[in-house]
């Protein structure tokens, strides 16, 4: 193996300032070291660790921040191998390239609760090769072999004659050295770090507000700017007037774009008063008649079109034919917006050496390549400067709000522009999560076992992941059940009504395990059964994935004392694997003319090795409240095509009084570590709907709950 | 031209005078801890001390608060050492971190006006919104702040 | 049957015919209230019609457009999204619904071909060149006062509008009120079809309120009850009536129930801008006359608004008590409505109290202010439930930041119930219990 020469080992190249970087690698460096797959040595680890002469280590992550922990895991893991001192640390996003590429699925994307799943390994083999290179290094100075070193606390410690030294003087030696082809990894039991919860590094910023987001950022000679697009999607601008405009002082001027128009002004306030004030006409285009109703017939519609097989065990068509009973469901989710705290925003500037843009976002790759698009340039002078993210969930993986900002900027003569959307325009121009319907078809035997099962999935693919022909993977969650049912039919349909869609946080675990769950639930009761030891029968199989979640469902049942639920309190329960881990949650509820009190929410997650344990809870619960909201109150819908929802007042978020009292328990494992950020989003909507149930006998079909005049009610007061 | 009173420092600003606070202080004075979520004061994100009040600043123009006391988040402390924003640290509560700015001014002005709030008096005074759930941990944030704040008074009266 | 019989049936029919026709006769108009000897305009030193001095512009159409404004028909003639005076919008009675007709300068669809008469025919005596009698919809008992010229500088500027080829939807009303020529018969109870007449002991100043009122801003219309038979009952003038669902309050000078406490800076401030510091802020129906109409006015024309309705006399509102003044508590805990209703005040606490503050009185936003406002004096709740149904439809110009949303969208009716009863026992004088099906009803008055 070829020797990692002192050109593409960049640690004397980079410069830092702030929070940004500047970083360059030969291309096909990159882009070898980029790429999934096969073994190979560790990617360059000066792309992911500096060390500064003054001992500070700066660890780059190729994890944003937007609340998950990405600023504080992927050093955690890297330190674990590094033996550097945690209280050194300083953080910087990683700038747009290619090393920087997830292993798991080849793009730099914060998405997917993949980060830790994807990274862990790596990582730690970044991290470990840089600590053999330092132990060289010393050991090299000192004569000694470095067999005898160790690193510890940003030290390199000679044992046998207790000589130490600095990481920092030792840094740039190191960085000359060859990187090691195949550092050895420290074991579980031998992780010191990865397991504990140490403060999260972003955490002490913001509580004094010096914590930068996209929305912040502030250059000299910025101006700023507001931006209104057409109402109805595939909507196109026409004409546009701005001469009411004119007379306004602090009034830049207007750039149009293909769907609306972007204001530029002095100050963000002029330039959305100014907004108010141009005059705008749109080509509706096709879609300017569709609203909900239209859109959940054509869902219902797709249950009799032919869809792609996704499961095919046994024969089921012939199983329901001779099944002692038979039940049959459909059910139905709406559109969902993700309304992050903060609104979407871009800051871009242009000028003839290329083009810089600052936001928070989790696809600097997109933004970059978005910024190339819309100025005609190669994605190589284009700088994407991550800062935190006010909410990610998915949203900030697309870059239309970067496009929107770099056209405006291009109309600037070089100065920057800061784009700031309302919240009007965040909520009626987001990517949604997709409406979805399920049509179900079960059949039971005389004892009571789930003998035949038939799931029929219509959403939006999005995008269609896999190859052609394969099966939308929106049917993920159905699909993929480990439950044991000998007769199994899946088919997934595409029906992409024209609505925006996207990555909702848990995608399609955020709408599946709700129609699943539900209707195993369905079965349960209809087979006589308890619901928690239903769905035990089916998972008794030898397969590591019924394993871990019969071990998930069993934890909660212990925790919750599914047996006795309080009196007059009713329990609902769902598990299911989401993201590599997996979740489970039960929920105990009061249910009291038409007020639903959640009184106590039972969370219980695999996630293999659990990295940040404290991290992880917050993620479940966070994640929860995430889903709560959305089961109670969330809905997206359309009138001519527009999307009726604005703001807070007609997209109600949950609010501290309701949140419930949670309990969340991790399993001690030491599989490979799967997703957090994602999985506690899932259970709660499906775990509800069942404890809706089993206090009232009302089976919720469709959601958010305000649907069926159910609302919730506050459980401290 | 206004005159505004922020942390404790005379601004003057030349500045339409409809022009909301919250505009003025991230946009004129550069002080951006306070956030702008959405516009119609529904969201506390923009909460900043008004007299000592929690106002919700994206409704509040500019003109109205001349000769008013504003603290920002920034005005806490120094050093993040006020027993909110060290509780709020010791309880990680911050996850996404945008609504924290708002929701530690709402616990600020709860715990001047009650040093031992109760959850009910939590629920009324803190209603900002979170979408990362923090919720919980905000509550257990506030409660323990105001055992730090018992307990420096009672500290601050001994003698060693 | 004898003939005594047939007789005495026979006299007791024209009797009471007779006795319908008297009380027509002797009904009061809207100026009677104010007594005095009534004088042909031409008698009366000074002009109350027309267009004030204190109108700067001199161009005619200009002047025709203010004279629209002040009679207001874009906002009865102009439908949500649609073109300006081009028609459609609905007027829910409980006859069924009326429409609009597109006054714009259409041949086909419009009014292109009405002539000078056609016009003045519709406006004074109610009777329509395409449709033949038109429906008290359409206030013509009010706006026959116009003066022909008048009257004809609004025709005017409605032919400069630029032509909207728009069909609204037919008015479909239920028998047998379909059958427009009994409206022949209200017109002649109802319609005096008569020009202004002055009052001759009052100065100009108000009888140029009252022809502002009665004849163009037709503020009775919504704020005087009607009768069975549909007409204005000016025995009760401006005791207060229905807009929409809302509630068009009392404006007499009733110190209680009525605007008797309101100074002239008051009154003239809440037209003017559609706020009155402490009185309150309009919506609905009053919020969208401010902007169309009022705030267009000249200075002069809302003093002499104001002078006239002042002038009109106290009839109390029984329901109504005196406007509660003093602030709430800062303190979420204390004051009349602590503890008695939870999910009104944990639904305050989370939507409402960011703007409108606990003690109801917000300095720093004073159109969010409720402390003293009628809406929440008033046991109904009807006001405040349908602001927080529907919101701030119409931006008021005092309000350039921010305007009240509507909640009806996401929010249950019994969760608006809830909070609505919530404010006005904590802000109001004397407390409500609107149901949640009473606001079932007021999702769908219009």
């Amino acid at each position: 193996m070829a020797h990692i020469t002192r050109r593409e080992f960049v640690g004397g190249a980079v410069a830092l300032s702030g929070l940004t970087l500047s970083l360059e690698l030969p291309a096909q460096e990159t882009a070898r070291q980029a790429a999934p797959g096969a073994a190979r040595p560790p990617r360059t680890p000066s792309a992911f660790l500096q060390i500064g002469e003054d001992d500070g280590i700066t660890i780059i992550t190729p994890a944003v921040e937007m609340g998950q922990g990405g600023h504080t895991s992927m050093p955690m893991i890297i330190m674990e191998e590094l033996g550097g001192n945690w209280g050194r640390l300083r953080v910087a996003d990683a700038p747009a390239a290619a090393i920087y590429n997830n292993p798991l699925f080849g793009l730099q994307a914060t998405v997917g609760s993949f980060s830790v799943r994807g990274w862990y390994l790596e990582l730690r083999r970044i991290g470990a090769a840089a600590r053999i290179m330092l132990l060289q290094a010393a050991a090299q100075n000192w004569k000694v072999s470095p067999m005898h070193c160790v690193a510890d606390g940003s030290e390199v410690i000679h044992e046998p004659s207790g000589r130490r030294c600095s990481f920092g003087s030792v840094a740039r030696l190191a960085a000359n050295l060859p990187v090691p082809q195949d550092p050895p990894l420290k074991t579980v039991a031998q992780y010191a770090i990865i397991g504990s919860s140490p403060p999260r590094v972003d955490v002490p910023d913001k509580v004094d507000g010096s914590a930068r987001y996209g929305i912040d950022v502030t250059l000299p000679d910025m101006l700023y700017a507001a931006v209104k697009t057409c109402p109805t999607f595939g909507g196109k601008l026409k004409s546009f007037d701005d001469s009411a405009c004119r007379s306004m002082p602090a009034y830049r001027g207007t750039v149009a774009l293909e769907d609306g128009v972007v204001v530029v002004a002095r100050s963000y306030w002029q330039a959305r008063k100014a907004l108010e004030r141009v005059s705008v006409e749109y080509d509706l285009g096709h879609l300017a008649g569709l609203d909900s109703e239209e859109v959940s017939k054509r869902l219902h519609a797709g249950f009799d079109e032919p869809g792609i097989v996704a499961r095919h065990d046994g024969n089921v068509e012939a199983a329901l034919a001779t099944a002692t009973k038979r039940v049959e469901a459909s059910y139905e989710v709406p559109y969902l917006a993700h309304a992050c705290m903060e609104p979407m925003n871009c800051t871009a500037r242009v000028t003839d050496a290329g083009c810089e843009v600052w936001c928070g976002t989790q696809n600097p790759q997109a933004a970059q390549t978005a910024a190339a698009v819309a100025l005609g340039i190669a994605p190589a002078r284009v700088k994407v400067h991550v800062q935190y993210l006010g909410g990610g969930f998915g949203r900030r993986g697309e870059a239309d709000f970067v496009t929107q900002a770099v056209k405006a900027a291009k109309a600037t003569n070089g100065k920057p522009v800061k784009l700031i959307w309302s919240r009007e325009e965040d909520i009626q121009h987001d990517f949604y999560r997709p409406a979805a319907a399920i049509r179900f078809r079960g059949g039971l035997d005389a004892a009571g076992k789930l003998v035949a099962l038939e799931a029929k999935v219509i959403s939006a693919s999005a995008p269609d992941i896999g190859r052609p022909g394969a099966p939308p993977f929106f049917v993920e969650a159905v699909a993929d059940a480990h439950y044991q049912i000998p007769n199994f039919y899946v088919t997934g349909l595409n029906k992409d009504l024209g609505v925006r869609f996207g990555f909702w946080r848990s995608v399609n675990h955020s709408h599946n395990p709700f129609m699943m769950e539900g209707f195993i639930d369905e079965l349960a009761r209809a087979a006589g059964k308890d619901p928690y030891q239903f769905r035990r029968a089916m998972l008794q199989h030898d397969s590591e994935g019924a394993r871990r979640q019969l071990a998930v469902l069993d934890l909660m049942a212990e925790k919750a004392d599914w047996q006795h639920p309080p009196a007059g309190h009713s329990f609902g329960i769902s598990a299911f694997e989401a993201f590599g881990s997996f979740i489970g949650t039960i929920v105990e509820v009061e249910v009291k003319d038409r007020f639903v009190t959640v009184h106590r929410v039972v969370q219980a997650i695999d996630c293999g090795v659990a990295v940040h344990p404290d991290n992880i809870r917050a993620q479940l619960e966070g994640g929860m409240a995430f889903g709560l909201t959305a089961a109670v109150r969330g809905e997206i819908t359309l009138k001519n095509g527009a999307v009726m929802q604005a703001n807070f007042n007609d997209y109600p978020a949950l609010t501290l009084p309701e949140m419930p009292t949670v309990e969340t328990y991790i399993v001690p494992s030491t599989a490979a570590p799967g997703g957090v950020g994602e999985p506690g989003t899932g259970p709660i909507a499906p775990s509800l709907g069942n404890a809706i149930y089993a206090a009232t006998g009302q089976r919720l079909r469709s959601l958010p709950l305000s649907k069926h005049q159910l609302s919730l009610k506050t459980t401290r007061t | 031209m206004v005159t505004l009173n922020i942390n404790g420092t005379d601004h003057s600003v030349d500045i339409e005078a409809d022009t909301p606070l919250l505009w003025v202080l991230r946009d004129e004075i550069a002080l951006t801890g306070t956030k702008f979520g959405c516009g119609l004061g529904l969201c506390g994100a923009c909460t900043v001390l008004l007299d000592g009040r929690p106002t919700r600043s994206c409704v509040v123009p500019v003109s109205a608060v001349s000769g008013q006391s504003i603290v920002t988040i920034e005005g806490l402390s120094k050093d993040k050492s006020h027993p909110v924003q060290r509780a709020w640290i010791e309880e990680n509560v911050p996850q996404c971190g945008y609504c924290q700015s708002g929701m530690i001014l709402a616990a600020v002005a709860l715990l001047k006006n009650k040093p031992n709030p109760t959850d009910h008096d939590i629920d009324t005074a803190v209603t900002n919104i979170c979408r990362c759930g923090t919720y919980n941990r905000v509550r257990k944030a506030i409660h323990r702040a105001a055992r730090m704040q018992e307990n420096e008074i009672a500290g601050s009266g001994s003698t060693a | 049957m004898t003939g005594k019989r047939i007789g005495i049936i026979a006299g007791i029919i024209v009797f009471a015919g007779l006795g319908v026709l008297a009380w027509a006769a002797v009904r009061p108009g809207p100026m009677a209230f104010a007594g005095g000897k009534r004088l042909m305009l031409a008698e009366y030193p000074g002009s109350p019609t027309g267009v004030p001095a204190d109108f700067a512009q001199t161009d005619a159409l200009a002047r025709a457009k203010y004279l629209t404004e002040a009679a207001d028909c874009e906002a009865c003639h102009t439908a949500d999204g649609g073109k300006p005076f081009a028609g459609g919008v609905a007027f829910q009675t409980d006859f069924g619904t009326i429409y609009s007709p597109n006054i714009t300068p259409d041949s086909k669809t419009g009014i292109g071909t009405w002539t000078d008469a056609d016009f003045l025919k519709a406006v004074h005596r109610g009777i329509s060149k395409d449709k033949g009698w038109l429906y008290p919809a359409f206030p013509y008992a009010a706006y026959t006062y116009l003066t022909d010229a008048d009257a004809l500088a609004i025709k005017a500027y409605l032919f400069a509008l630029p032509p909207q080829s728009n069909v609204p939807p037919p008015t479909k009303l239920r028998f047998p009120y379909n059958q427009r020529w009994l409206m022949a018969i209200w017109s002649r109870l109802f319609d005096p079809n008569a020009r202004f007449q002055p009052v001759a002991d009052r100065p100009l100043s108000w009888n140029r309120g009252a022809y502002l009122v009665e004849a163009l801003g037709h503020c009775g219309d919504c704020h005087t009850p009607r009768t069975a038979l549909q007409s204005l009952d000016n025995r009760h003038k401006f005791a207060g009536g229905l807009s929409e669902g809302w509630r068009a309050y009392n404006l007499t000078s009733d110190a209680d129930s009525g605007i008797g406490g309101w100074s002239r800076q008051d009154l003239e401030g809440y037209l003017k801008t559609g706020h009155s510091l402490d009185r309150g802020t309009a919506f609905g129906p009053m919020a969208q006359a401010v902007h169309l109409s009022f705030q267009r006015l000249t200075a002069t024309d809302v003093s002499a608004i104001a002078e006239y309705v002042r002038s009109v006399p106290p009839i109390p509102t029984p329901d109504l008590p005196a406007p509660r003044l003093k602030p709430a508590s800062e303190d979420p805990a204390q004051g009349l409505a602590a503890g008695s209703n939870p999910r009104g005040e944990a639904l305050f606490a989370s939507m409402c109290a960011g703007c409108h503050t606990w003690t109801g009185t917000n300095r720093s936003v004073p159109h969010a202010t409720l402390t003293g406002t009628r809406a929440v004096n008033d046991p109904t709740a009807t006001n405040v439930a349908l602001a927080v149904l529907r919101g701030a439809t119409t931006l008021p110009p005092s309000a350039d930041i921010a305007i009240m949303p509507a909640f009806g969208q996401a929010w249950s009716d019994e969760d608006i119930a809830a909070v609505s009863n919530y404010v006005v026992v904590r802000f109001g004088a004397r407390a409500s219990a609107i149901t949640g099906a009473e606001v079932q009803q007021l999702r769908e008055a219009k």
